[in-house]
């Protein structure tokens, strides 16, 4: 290559970098939007930046769009907080099992991820006021006919989540013979995949994560039986953050009070439709 | 087996031949043992994983066999003189080597054998334990392909040829002259792919197997200890893959020793 072409070669990239630097002030304002004071009777956390934990295999609680860009009404929720409780959530899609360790340790501030309230979890981190109850049910292929209801599973495999509190139910009830053999997957996609391909028999799970699954796949699930549990998901943060709870708490209260919530609830678990 | 002169007298031994590495891994160890037994939360951390240990070893040995003889057939296939056989046992080798373990796993256990268990009514295509053999079987046979070819082809074809000068068969010349003396090029690579294995096979733990690393998630879950459960977890890999490694040395002394 000749001299004078290289050099070519160096004006086109250094345009090419001018043009970047141009763009890269105005995508960076914004991405921050003015720092804006707490609302009304909501703790002022001063603009701070939270370490938000979630598992974004999880929908409509967590999930990522087309786009790799991280949606659903956890998301929804953690930012509406925010905005009252002015701090900047910075959201970052971690593997289930890190989750409470990781806020345990301080590399998250926050986690939300449709995390059930229970008192096992509770002596090792602090949780919010409940945002939404669910309960668990059992998840079936939509031809299924052999399974009506919890009692039908004591000859059957069932497939979770490990670590989750579908798990911990999933194991009570093996230990007490209603159910044969339980599969515990990484993330709930997995176990969905296992029911899919008649790996397993059933799949226990949140109602509303289970509805998720049921949009995800049309004509191919259905919910079988009563729901097995009610439970209450909190957000949680690290044992001791009163400051970082209480302004969650009244935030999490004003939104309740002025409606957000349940127009948050109706966006995902019942306009929501998966592409 | 005594090994040093012949008349008997102790000779000392050279500073530099004193395996240092050792000694300190063998303290370090002492030292976690230590630690370890006089605490309660990892005496029970230990025992919830005893039962991984058991799976681990069994999933490995099983997976190593399958390994073993996958590979044998796909180097042989890649030296034969059947364009066919070459080509696809090359096919396989590329493949299987291009694509991550895990990969491999998660789509045998989630579209194949789904698929042949459909396909072929056999119920042990949907046994998790039996996929996952399947899966590190499969992809470590392509590395032990290369294993095995390498130490055919070290052997100079001179021999090959000597031996079928001496009215041998191909295949008593490279079961007679070839193979007995290609083991011994390859034990070395082929110790270190199983103990490689070893600790691959914490992999199956994405599909629901029960061994170690999949025991060390369970108990994170019951107890939330993940620091104290994955220091155990740890340990007993470095002590699995430790133990690999002095039999393969032993076995690579006998193959010396035996001829």
């Amino acid at each position: 290559m000749s001299r004078r072409r290289s050099a070519a070669w160096w004006g086109v990239l250094g345009l090419m970098l001018l043009a970047l630097a141009g763009c890269a002030p105005r995508a960076g304002t914004q991405a921050t939007p003015a720092a804006s004071p707490a609302a009304a009777g909501v703790p002022d956390l001063g603009g701070r930046t939270l370490r938000v934990a979630t598992d974004a295999t999880y929908p409509p609680f967590e999930m990522l769009d087309e786009q790799k860009n991280l949606i659903g009404y956890d998301i929804d929720l953690i930012r509406e907080i925010c905005r009252l409780a002015n701090c900047r959530p910075e959201i970052r899609s971690v593997a289930w099992e890190g989750i409470l360790p990781g806020v345990q340790q301080g590399d998250y501030d926050v986690a939300i991820s449709g995390i059930t309230i229970t008192p096992e979890r509770e002596q090792r981190v602090d949780f919010t006021e409940p945002y939404i109850e669910v309960g668990q049910v059992i998840l079936v292929r939509a031809d299924e006919t052999r399974i009506q209801g919890a009692q039908d599973l004591a000859d059957k495999t069932v497939a979770v989540q490990l670590g989750t509190t579908n798990d911990e139910l999933a194991t009570r009830m093996q230990r007490e013979r209603q159910i044969r053999e339980v599969r515990r997957y990484r993330t709930f996609d997995l176990a969905v995949a296992a029911l899919l391909n008649r790996d397993v028999d059933a799949v226990i799970i949140d109602s509303v994560a289970g509805q998720g699954f049921i949009a995800q796949n049309p004509g191919r699930l259905k919910t079988v039986g009563e729901r097995l549990t009610r439970e209450q998901l909190g957000i949680v943060v690290r044992e001791g953050n009163t400051e970082l709870r209480d302004a969650f708490n009244a935030a999490l209260r004003a939104l309740k009070q002025d409606g957000t919530l349940d127009r948050l609830y109706r966006k995902w678990f019942e306009e929501w439709k998966p592409k | 087996m005594a090994r040093g002169p012949a008349n008997g007298r102790a000779v000392p031994v050279p500073l530099d031949r004193v395996p240092w590495w050792a000694l300190v891994l063998a303290g370090l160890l002492l030292l976690a043992a230590a630690r370890l037994a006089g605490s309660e939360v990892y005496r029970e951390t230990l025992q919830f994983l005893a039962g991984g240990v058991v799976v681990t070893l069994l999933l490995t040995v099983a997976s190593f066999g399958l390994a073993l003889v996958v590979g044998l057939v796909a180097a042989l296939a890649r030296l034969s003189r059947s364009a066919v056989l070459r080509s696809v046992a090359t096919l396989y080798v590329e493949v299987v080597r291009g694509v991550p373990l895990l990969v491999l796993l998660l789509y045998i256990a989630f579209v194949i054998t789904p698929w042949l268990a459909d396909f072929t009514g056999v119920r042990w295509w949907r046994d998790n334990v039996v996929r996952a053999v399947l899966g590190l079987g499969i992809g470590y046979g392509a590395y032990l392909a290369e294993v095995y070819r390498a130490g055919i082809e070290a052997i100079p074809r001179g021999q090959v040829e000597a031996a079928l000068s001496l009215g041998m068969s191909r295949t008593q010349a490279l079961r007679y002259v070839v193979l007995p003396q290609a083991v011994r090029i390859v034990l070395p690579p082929m110790g270190n792919d199983f103990v490689a294995l070893l600790k691959d096979s914490s992999l199956a733990s994405v599909i629901s197997v029960t061994e170690l690393t999949y025991s060390g998630n369970l108990n994170v879950a019951r107890t939330f200890r993940a620091f104290e459960t994955y220091n155990a977890v740890a340990l007993l890999y470095l002590c699995m893959t430790l133990l690999g490694s002095a039999g393969v040395r032993v076995l690579e002394r006998l193959a010396r020793a035996g001829g």
